[in-house]
């Protein structure tokens, strides 16, 4: 593998990690809000992708000049991003909110009962086969340096890093963030009392909204998408989460990162084939070392105190 | 009538407390009244009993010690493969289906062992992700290795146990391939046996260090209870039941078949089963397998065949089968038996008493 | 400080009251960076009963935890008859550790080779060519691999020379004898080239391939160097992933171990017991099992037989005895979760000691209660304290637990 090469790979896998970095968050927020996997993620994202897959097919049925493209990739994203954010709130109104008091497992049986539900959607909305997601450019690849460059991939940063950036922004700067970061302790005592369930309310719109904004950025960079998308980067994104120390946002975005490099140089030096063994096999390795993930506080008596 | 009604009251109790013998006696009473079981419908109550037992292996590690475990089925794909590895007549080894199950067992508790030891420090949701990206892992190497697993078409044909001997004039191996009851008792014996083994061990001095475990990590640990050690051992056990059952599995199937059976989707079906049947409890862990799997292997292709039958036009179109709903529908059980039955549907005596202390 | 000595303690002749059975040198503990426990320096003799008390609620649960090893200091230590309360190294531990870095060191290694091709070359190759499956066999064949000698191979009713990992096939023939024979040749061609400059051999007279003759025989010199270099390389790739895995699995299990060092079983197991402000008990056991657990623990520790084997008569006995100290007789068949504060508190100390522990750490034991409670808690306490056992009780001010204690700690400064 020579330098160009790995070069390539590491823009690949950056741009992969970016989205992966975005659906990671939006388990790490949950997470740190309710402490609940929430496994029905990935697939509200996959409906996220079959909705962007509608409207790009509907918008531009034939390759657009770069600004258009750009504007209607905007487009879908933001639509994308308010669907998911409206069916995750949905999904924890009418399935999760029962449960805030639950046995901690049952909330986690719903998850995988939602997932199941919303992938039989998708199967049924767009089939069970691969869908090709639409050429938006005329121009698909430029060359800087031997290093090819997807325009669809710089689209996916460009896409990818405003949400980012005003998350942080949300979290930091504002009333709502800092309330956000502090009720992660408190949250199964008072899961009814009005504000913290706002708080709640507030968080899965988040986590489905950058969800909704990195499936079209997940279609751009794949070019199909299928029903089963959502499981597959559920479970990258989800290692994500758990490496970057699952609760922390950077530690979201820092381990999409850091998976989506991992499966690239995988894929390039082993094969596709044995991309995921080898990102799990490096999770296994790593929490070895350092069990809590890189940004995860160190666990303190047992993890009660 | 009073008497009567009594011993039934007394009957009713007693059956409460050895529910196993009446389940047990009218499961191996069915085929000679239900003739229909020796044929396909047999070879689906047969995997149903099958899941049981590895069910069961998972209710050790998720109901008695309370670690999430979500790769509980490449511990069964990777007992299945080993006796497959074992026993076919494409290996050398070709050792007989006993010492073959043995073998296989204990490589996979072995293998659960090995991974459990560097893991089980780790956090509830760290673990269960460590699992399912193990569960992956397998996967995928049954996937590519394919000298050793015979990739996607999977390792077979294994030859049935018993096979060439000849038992007061019946050949064990060709029985075992004509008639499916065969295997169906073969399973109900190995369940009846793990049903007793996870009894016993849920009332020995194991068991109630893992129970102690799962309450109240930081008092086990102050008195000397070695957590560690302790889920180590639930999770060896729990690896060796899946093992058997994945043994059994392949038996009556006769291939390992696509290792995709053993991925993601399977593990988390039987975890589910295990959560809606009652977590800790053994005959919930049974009623969770049989309302999810019996839906999922019993009814649908049952249903679907007979409105095939009854309209073969209309119901040619997919969407009007039963099949390609069949996600959506386990889903939505899910989601209303945890709404209305968070501690499961047959919860265990103990789980409920602990949720009852974390609602005050 | 005089620590010699002190391990000689064992025999118990020598334990007398002016060795003290902790010792605390300049510990501190932190949290966030603010120390709750500053350099503090404590000696406590044997059998004596201990109160520490401090207005704030963080010092002396941190004091108790950094005891008995929930939570590790960031300075000073903590000594139980002169050991510190850490597991040490072990000959059991070093063997773990090798045992798992040779484990971790194989996997990488069959990784490195392609276990696959190695699986392909060694069991099926044999079958192939229905070699009867000797331990012989097996060994020439594992040898071959890794000496990446050519092999023979069928598929589809021809003969074919193969690379040791079946990847290049150099020629095809009809015939196993011919087939042996041309590959013979063509192995010692190719043992000739890694010693020395080797020549192609003469072999016109099997040149071609069975089914188109025309073609030349896959064996130039660049293939020639290549196959000669096959065997240094699987050999480099085999050896470099073990050594890499073996100093991975070394590391990890140490990291591992480093870990679990401090963990309050190991505190436990030397004799520490401890009870926690809000009691915890196991809610969905009753009292009897409660304390069975803890009182089969202990003797499952001292017989250091299996499981199986442990005395269940005397663990019965003993943990009736125990219930019945502790005045919880009536209650000893309900759940944990419907005992009072004051009932649940009781069962933590007869938790504790169940174990036939040294040392006994009280966590605040006047909260929640009233103060005839507390009055009934202090005497059992003391009852239970009578003889070699050691006592620490915290408090937040004068209550009955403080009179019982012949000595008195004040954490903060004031």
């Amino acid at each position: 593998m020579d330098v160009a090469s790995f070069l390539q790979q590491c823009g690949i896998g950056i741009t992969s990690g970016g989205f992966l970095g975005l659906i990671a968050v939006g388990y790490t927020l949950v997470y740190g809000t309710i402490g609940l996997i929430h496994f029905a993620h990935g697939d509200v994202v996959m409906l996220g992708g079959c909705l962007s897959l509608a409207i790009l097919s509907f918008l531009v049925p034939h390759p657009v000049d770069p600004l258009t493209g750009c504007l209607v990739i905007f487009l879908a994203a933001g639509c994308s991003g308010l669907f998911c954010g409206c069916l995750n709130v949905c999904i924890d109104q009418f399935v999760y909110r029962p449960l805030r008091n639950a046995p901690p497992l049952s909330p986690l049986v719903s998850t995988i009962g939602v997932s199941f539900v919303l992938m039989n959607v998708g199967l049924i909305w767009i089939g069970p086969t691969d869908r090709a997601f639409p050429e938006i450019f005329l121009e698909n690849t430029r060359s800087v340096g031997g290093v090819s460059i997807a325009m669809a991939d710089l689209l996916v940063l460009v896409i990818t890093v405003p949400p980012v950036l005003c998350l942080y922004v949300l979290l930091r700067q504002t009333r709502f963030g800092r309330s956000l970061r502090s009720i992660a302790a408190i949250t199964r005592v008072t899961a009814r009392t009005g504000e913290v369930g706002k708080l709640i309310t507030a968080t899965f719109f988040i986590s489905g909204f950058l969800g909704g904004v990195a499936s079209v950025a997940a279609g751009l960079h794949a070019t199909t998408i299928n029903y089963q998308m959502g499981h597959q980067m559920g479970l990258y994104a989800l290692t994500a989460a758990v490496l970057g120390g699952i609760g922390s946002v950077p530690g979201a975005i820092v381990g999409g990162l850091i998976v989506g490099l991992i499966r690239a140089i995988s894929v390039a030096l082993l094969g596709p084939r044995w991309a995921i063994a080898s990102v799990f096999l490096v999770l296994i390795i790593f929490l070895a070392f350092r069990p809590q993930g890189i940004f995860g506080k160190s666990k303190m008596r047992g993890g009660q105190r | 009538m009073k008497s009567q009604r009594a011993s039934l009251s007394h009957f009713v109790k007693w059956s409460k407390k050895n529910w196993e013998i009446p389940v047990f006696t009218i499961l191996a009473l069915a085929p000679w009244f239900y003739p229909v079981l020796a044929g396909g419908l047999g070879r689906q109550m047969t995997s149903v009993l099958i899941i049981c037992i590895a069910a069961l292996g998972l209710n050790v590690m998720v109901g008695f010690t309370g670690l999430l475990h979500l790769g509980i089925a490449s511990f069964f794909g990777l007992g299945g493969l080993f006796l497959a590895i074992l026993t076919v007549p494409m290996n050398p080894l070709e050792i007989g289906f006993l010492p073959a199950v043995f073998v296989s067992v204990g490589l996979t508790a072995a293998i659960g062992t090995l991974l459990g030891s560097p893991t089980l420090r780790l956090r509830g949701e760290y673990l269960a992700i460590v699992t399912l990206g193990f569960g992956e892992v397998v996967r995928v190497l049954f996937l590519n290795l394919e000298n050793v697993t015979g990739g996607t078409q999977g390792l077979g044909p294994i030859p049935p146990p018993g096979s060439g001997m000849l038992v007061m004039g019946i050949d064990l191996g060709r029985e075992f391939v004509v008639d499916s009851r065969w295997f169906y008792y073969l399973s109900l014996i190995v369940l009846f046996v793990v049903v007793l083994l996870v009894r016993v061990l849920e009332r020995s001095p194991l068991g109630r260090a893992w129970i102690a475990v799962r309450e109240e990590p930081l008092a086990a640990a102050t008195i000397g209870i070695s957590a560690t050690k302790v889920r180590l051992s639930a999770f060896t056990i729990a690896a060796a039941i899946a093992g058997l059952a994945g043994c059994l599995s392949v038996a009556s199937i006769g291939t390992t078949g696509d290792p995709n059976a053993f991925g993601f989707n399977r593990s988390v079906a039987i975890l589910c089963a295990v959560i809606i049947g009652g977590l800790g409890s053994i005959p919930g862990t049974l009623v969770g397998v049989t309302i999810l799997f019996g839906f999922d292997i019993v009814v649908i292709p049952s249903v679907d065949s007979w409105m095939q039958r009854m309209q073969g036009q209309l119901f040619d179109v997919s969407i009007f089968t039963l099949g390609s709903w069949r996600l959506a529908l386990v889903g939505i059980a899910l989601i209303i038996v945890m709404r209305f039955r968070p501690v499961g549907l047959i919860p265990s005596r103990r789980f409920a008493a602990e949720f009852q202390e974390s609602q005050q | 400080m005089t620590r010699g000595e002190n391990t000689k303690t064992s025999d118990g002749a020598l334990l007398s009251t002016d060795i003290p059975l902790l010792s605390i040198d300049r510990l501190t503990v932190q949290l966030g960076g603010i120390p709750l426990i500053d350099e503090l320096e404590l000696d406590v003799p044997v059998g004596s009963n201990v109160a520490i008390i401090d207005s704030g609620r963080g010092a002396k649960a941190a004091l108790l935890d950094a005891i008995c090893g929930l939570w590790s200091a960031s300075s000073g230590s903590v000594r139980l008859d002169g050991h510190r309360l850490k597991q040490g190294f072990s000959a059991k531990t070093f063997w773990g550790v090798l045992f798992t870095g040779i484990l971790v060191g194989l996997l990488c290694a069959a990784a490195a080779v392609d276990i696959d091709r190695l699986w392909l070359a060694v069991v099926k190759r044999g079958l192939v060519v229905d070699e009867p499956f000797t331990p012989a066999n097996i060994g020439r064949r594992l040898r071959g691999y890794f000496r990446a000698e050519l092999a023979v191979d069928r598929l589809a009713g021809n003969w074919r020379i193969v690379t040791a990992d079946g990847r290049e096939v150099l020629a095809v023939r009809r015939n196993l004898s011919e087939a042996r024979e041309l590959r013979n040749q063509m192995q010692a061609a190719v043992t000739a080239r890694r010693t020395g400059p080797g020549v192609i051999p003469d072999i016109t007279d099997l040149v071609g391939d069975a089914n188109e003759p025309q073609r030349e025989l896959l064996l130039d010199e660049t293939t020639l160097d290549q196959l000669a270099d096959g065997k240094s390389r699987i050999r480099f790739r085999g050896w470099s992933a073990f050594i890499c895995g073996f100093l991975l699995g070394l590391g990890m299990s140490l990291a591992i171990w480093q870990r679990g060092r401090r963990s309050p079983e190991v505190a436990a197991r030397a004799g520490v017991a401890r009870t926690f402000r809000t009691p915890r008990n196991f809610p969905a056991m009753t009292v009897f099992e409660n304390i069975l657990v803890a009182v089969e623990q202990s003797v499952y520790r001292k017989s250091s037989s299996l499981w199986p084997l442990i005395n269940k008569a005397h663990c019965i006995k003993r943990t009736e005895e125990l219930i019945r100290s502790v005045g919880l007789a009536d209650q000893s068949f309900s759940f944990a979760s419907d005992l009072t504060r004051y009932e649940q508190r009781c069962l933590e100390i007869a938790r504790g000691l169940a174990m036939d522990p040294r040392i006994l750490l009280v966590d605040e034991p006047a909260e929640g209660m009233n103060s005839q409670q507390q009055h009934a808690l202090a005497s059992l306490l003391k009852d239970v304290c009578e003889g070699s056992l050691t006592l620490i009780v915290t408090s937040s001010g004068c209550d009955p637990f403080t009179m019982i204690c012949d000595r008195t700690v004040c954490l903060s400064p004031q």
